[in-house]
């Protein structure tokens, strides 16, 4: 069985995904891109704006052995 | 300037070794701007003043309404209309008459920003829009200013000190969104008071211990704060440099909006079909923001267009994604509805 990661969702892209989080393989983030993947599986994301962390850094990149976490975050307006 | 009559009013935080009289000083010497003065900018700015922050400058082009009473703890029902900006600046007064405070009642813009923000050691961002999240970045950088700021959205929300110790800017973890749709703001999506208390006191927190210059304060990470199941998570990013290119794009602001003579114009109105208030003052075209993508043939490219929300956010995303399309004969409604509505009452 494959290496499974975490997948964390958080504000207005949580609500279009319907989950905050989910578990997925890492075969399905092997050969594309974090953004490719979520835009295809939740093609409502496609207009969003949002920032990708990777084990809680900003832009890093993924690595299928070892990463455990990955973060979708929308930057928020209200104040 | 800290002194001996102050010594009673500060005491438990001065019993604090990190802050004794040499942090107190530092605290009465400090100058802090504070754009924002509604959900996250309520208690900040109790929290700040109590502290014993020496000089702020309170900045809201808004005044009071009775929404905004159940988050924004600073103002009382007597002072709906008044306009927030020196309504806090009154109530905090009376909270701490030992600190220096000024009410700007202005919208934080490209041309009060420099001004504005030179003459201060440190910027707080309680602003609701994305747009004013990137001017104020913007200023930050250019002026090398430590920026704190502070976001919300249902309920979760979202702070960080920034631009700090060549630390990571607000654009390092959020880069400018390419004609994306991005967040609205609590007018439009709800939220619960206590959110904004939690954002807030993360943010004075930063602020105060800033100022009393704690060695454990962060410079390269932001918090964002689940209460729904009581997560915070600690993102981290890195500094990188960005082109400031945005912002450029034409707006109107709500008195010349209802001075206009509306008869010929253009109005596209991109809230939620059924979306109150509904005003009758002008025809509008209603294109929700999110079908605006699929309803490009509805929207002219030329002649100038108007573009309205509620409060002048989704209206802005709107056109941030019209721009990438090729749009540039947009014109942002500032303030909204809710901004026009306001206006007819003054003038009625």
């Amino acid at each position: 069985m494959s290496r499974t990661i975490n997948i964390l969702y958080f504000g207005a892209i949580a609500e279009r995904t319907g989950r905050q989080k989910e578990e997925i393989s890492v075969d399905l983030i092997k050969d594309r891109t974090i953004e490719a993947f979520v835009t295809t599986t939740y093609p409502s994301l496609q207009d969003m704006s949002f920032t990708i962390a990777v084990d809680g850094m900003i832009g890093a990149e993924l690595d299928p052995e070892l990463s455990k976490e990955i973060a979708l975050l929308p930057p928020f307006a209200g104040g | 300037m800290f002194e001996e009559k102050d010594i009673e009013r500060y005491s438990r935080q001065l019993l604090l070794p990190e802050i004794g009289p040499s942090g107190q000083d530092r605290l009465s010497r400090a100058r802090v701007l504070v754009i924002g003065a509604g959900g996250l900018g309520s208690p900040l700015l109790f929290y700040l003043s109590g502290s014993g922050i020496g000089n702020i400058t309170v900045v809201d082009h808004d005044s009071v309404h009775i929404s905004n009473l159940h988050r924004q703890t600073l103002y009382r029902t007597d002072q709906v209309d008044q306009l927030k900006a020196e309504a806090a600046v009154s109530n905090l007064h009376k909270l701490n008459p030992e600190i220096k405070l000024a009410a700007v009642p202005e919208r934080f813009t490209r041309d009060n920003a420099a001004d504005l923000i030179k003459t201060h050691d440190l910027v707080v961002d309680c602003s609701d829009s994305i747009e004013t999240r990137y001017l104020i970045d913007e200023f930050c950088v250019l002026l090398n200013k430590p920026l704190v700021f502070g976001a919300i959205h249902r309920y979760e929300g979202q702070f960080g000190l920034l631009n700090h110790r060549s630390g990571p800017t607000y654009r390092c973890f959020f880069p400018e969104n390419n004609g994306k749709i991005d967040q609205q703001t609590c007018a439009e999506t709800g939220v619960l008071g206590p959110l904004c208390g939690l954002i807030a006191s993360f943010q004075a927190d930063l602020v105060i211990r800033y100022f009393i210059e704690d060695p454990e304060l962060p410079n390269n990470e932001i918090g964002v704060l689940t209460t729904r199941n009581y997560s915070l998570h600690i993102l981290k990013a890195t500094r990188k440099e960005h082109s400031y290119t945005s912002s450029c794009m034409k707006r109107i602001s709500p008195q010349d909006f209802y001075a206009l003579d509306k008869t010929e114009l253009t109005i596209i109105d991109v809230r939620e079909e059924d979306e109150e208030p509904i005003v009758s003052d002008y025809e509008r075209k209603l294109i929700p923001l999110n079908e605006i993508p699929h309803r490009l043939d509805e929207i002219p490219q030329s002649g100038d267009v108007y573009v309205i929300c509620a409060s002048g956010s989704r209206s802005q995303s709107a056109i941030d994604f019209l721009s990438s399309k090729g749009y540039q004969n947009l014109i942002n409604v500032d303030g909204g509805t809710y901004g026009f509505i306001q206006q007819k009452e003054r003038n009625a």
